[in-house]
């Protein structure tokens, strides 16, 4: 079963066509990686999922935890909590928060301390921030971030923030997580450590990965179905052999004879 | 050091620490009079421009939203006292409530504006406000007195009246101490943190879930609740109001505040507070200065170029940064030589 499918989804800007007619579905459990060339539209078919965008028209239908959601009825807000977290291409992490801040601002949505509960202090605030404290400490450990948790976000190495922003992004207890070129900036060690983080992130938190990047040997090696797009359209779905090996994602990457 | 390292381990000590000032003075003032009515009374006004400040924070330093029309907020919390004490002799804590309740209702009803502006936008539209209400404080004579001013009278609590002003400094200086205390529960914890969020990414802040309409809305009604309180204290610390003091120049006021300072700060709110209430006591005293018209405005503008350009964290977190750590720190390992530990394993704040 379809974790999410999306249908027909069109999106213009003025009078640029950068989303057309596309369709495509998730299963769960899968790494899914949507590729394409520059201004194809990758990160537009995130920002509509998230609901940062208006899509024109089309559907998108979650599937989870035994519901079937329409995201595009939603806001931007309420998509965490229907289990969809996303990173961004440009890292947007919280500078000026200290690294375990930005965690537990991810684990927002989990976290149930209303204003006079926490103005107040009553017991149930501190057990519950203790709670997400403790939450938050066992993801940095995963990320091996733990030393780093009273850290000022923005002044840790790039590569760190990266691994801040993945860590913040897991708080939220996502089943599907869109993941914005997460190797960009990222050197050859780095990418494949990186390979080997994703896949463990997979087996631990049981949860569905949708990545776009650019970097082609991360794709191939974590991805077990590519969608491959071009001005907007769908150009082929397969499995990373069946992309490498066909002509028209190739056209589409060079420049076909005639389009 | 036993208190150093209370100051250092619980914030509420702190500020606790900085009210027992203000009640030492209160002391020093009964027993042995060295203290004149003019010295009390600048206090008071520290500590309630210390809670404007505070509440300004809310919305710029932790919220990242701007506005050059609360002014008008504190005009109101202080009408609104100068009614409900005067026409219709209600105590003072129902006054000061109401006061903070009334201005919170329009602050929300101005967070909508800042639903669709931002930045410069937002500080032209709130400033508009700001001077609309204050026009309509000037007209609406039966409310606010017009160009007459309004009287205030004495606070009352309990059936007593606080007829000394070092009596209400003693008051005002526990209501700043609660205040503090809330601010710093309400600052650290979900809520303090999503409207930090807000200010840093936006993006990111509605990719978490984080509501930004709710907590938009939020940062404007709590600032603007801190600050009709404020005015409710003004009222009763200066007893008389008039139309002229809630103009642009008071939220300009507000905003160096916090920026001097420190953004995101409560004991730096204070700190800016006291910085905007001493500069004219002091330019005052400095011959060839004090020839000048609108020094205060001269200083004040200096000095926020001052810590934007050298201490962005605002004067208070420099100090403690560069002044305070270093003494505690080498309090700590002093002591610790003594007990002949040989290194920090009290979990010191490394780096």
């Amino acid at each position: 079963m379809a974790i999410l499918e999306a249908k027909n989804l069109v999106k213009t800007f003025g009078g640029l066509t950068a989303v057309d007619r596309l369709s495509f579905s998730l299963e769960e459990g899968e790494i899914y990686g949507l590729i394409g060339p520059n201004g194809a539209g990758k990160t537009t078919v995130f920002n509509i999922i998230t609901r940062f965008y208006r899509a024109d028209s089309g559907q998108i239908l979650l599937r989870n935890n035994g519901q079937e959601v329409e995201l595009l009825d939603l806001k931007a807000h309420q998509i965490p909590e229907k289990g969809i977290a996303r990173t961004f291409q440009n890292l947007e992490l919280f500078p000026n928060l200290s690294v375990l801040e930005n965690l537990l601002v991810g684990h927002h949505i989990n976290l149930k301390t209303n204003i006079l509960q926490e103005i107040f202090r009553l017991p149930s605030f501190f057990r519950r921030e203790e709670k997400a404290e403790n939450q938050a400490l066992e993801m940095l450990d995963f990320f091996d971030l733990l030393e780093r948790a009273s850290r000022r976000a923005g002044s840790l190495p790039y590569g760190e923030q990266k691994l801040v922003e993945l860590a913040r992004v897991l708080m939220t207890d996502p089943d599907l997580l869109l993941l914005d070129e997460p190797a960009a900036g990222l050197n050859a060690s780095e990418t494949q450590r990186l390979a080997v983080r994703l896949r463990k992130i997979r087996e631990s938190f049981e949860i569905t990965l949708f990545v776009v990047e650019h970097d082609m040997d991360l794709v191939m090696d974590i991805c077990e179905r590519i969608c491959v797009i071009n001005f907007g359209q769908v150009v082929k779905i397969g499995t990373p052999e069946e992309i490498q090996n066909s002509q028209e994602v190739q056209e589409a990457y060079l420049g076909g004879e005639e389009s | 050091m036993k208190l150093s390292e209370l100051i250092r381990s619980h914030p509420y000590a702190k500020y606790a620490a900085a009210v027992m000032l203000f009640m030492l003075v209160i002391w020093i003032d009964t027993h042995i009079g060295l203290f004149s009515s003019r010295h009390i009374n600048l206090m008071i006004r520290v500590i309630y421009y210390g809670i404007v400040a505070l509440g300004f924070n809310f919305l710029l330093g932790y919220g990242g939203q701007i506005s050059l029309g609360h002014a008008a907020f504190m005009g109101l919390g202080a009408y609104l006292t100068a009614n409900l004490a005067g026409n219709f002799q209600i105590n003072f804590l129902p006054v000061l409530l109401i006061s903070g309740f009334i201005p919170m209702v329009f602050g929300t009803l101005l967070g909508l504006v800042a639903l669709r502006l931002e930045r410069l936008y937002l500080a032209i539209a709130t400033l508009g406000l700001g001077v609309t209400i204050q026009q309509v404080f000037q007209e609406w004579e039966t409310f606010t007195g017009g160009y007459g001013g309004v009287r205030v009278p004495r606070p009352e609590m309990f059936g007593y009246v606080f007829a000394y002003s070092h009596h209400f400094l003693l008051l005002i200086s526990l209501i700043l101490l609660a205040v503090m205390i809330l601010s710093y529960n309400f600052a650290r914890s979900r809520t303090g943190r999503a409207l930090k969020a807000m200010r840093d990414s936006e993006y990111a802040a509605r990719s978490l879930g984080v509501n930004l309409v709710k907590y938009k809305l939020l940062a404007f009604a709590a600032s603007s609740f801190y600050v009709g309180i404020a005015g409710s204290l003004y009222a009763y610390a200066e007893r008389f109001v008039h139309p002229q003091i809630w103009g642009v120049e008071l939220s300009l006021d507000m905003l160096a505040m916090v920026v001097i300072g420190g953004l995101a700060s409560i004991p730096g709110s204070l700190f800016g507070a006291a910085f905007l209430v001493l500069i004219p006591q002091i330019s005052r005293t400095i011959p060839l200065l004090n020839r000048i018209t609108n020094i205060n405005f001269i200083l004040t503008g200096l000095a926020m170029i001052f810590v934007i350009k050298f201490m962005p964290m605002g004067i208070y977190n420099w100090l403690e940064l560069k002044i305070i750590m270093p003494i505690i720190r080498e309090e700590v390992q002093i002591e610790q030589r003594h007990r002949g530990l040989g290194e920090d394993d009290h979990g010191n704040p490394g780096s």
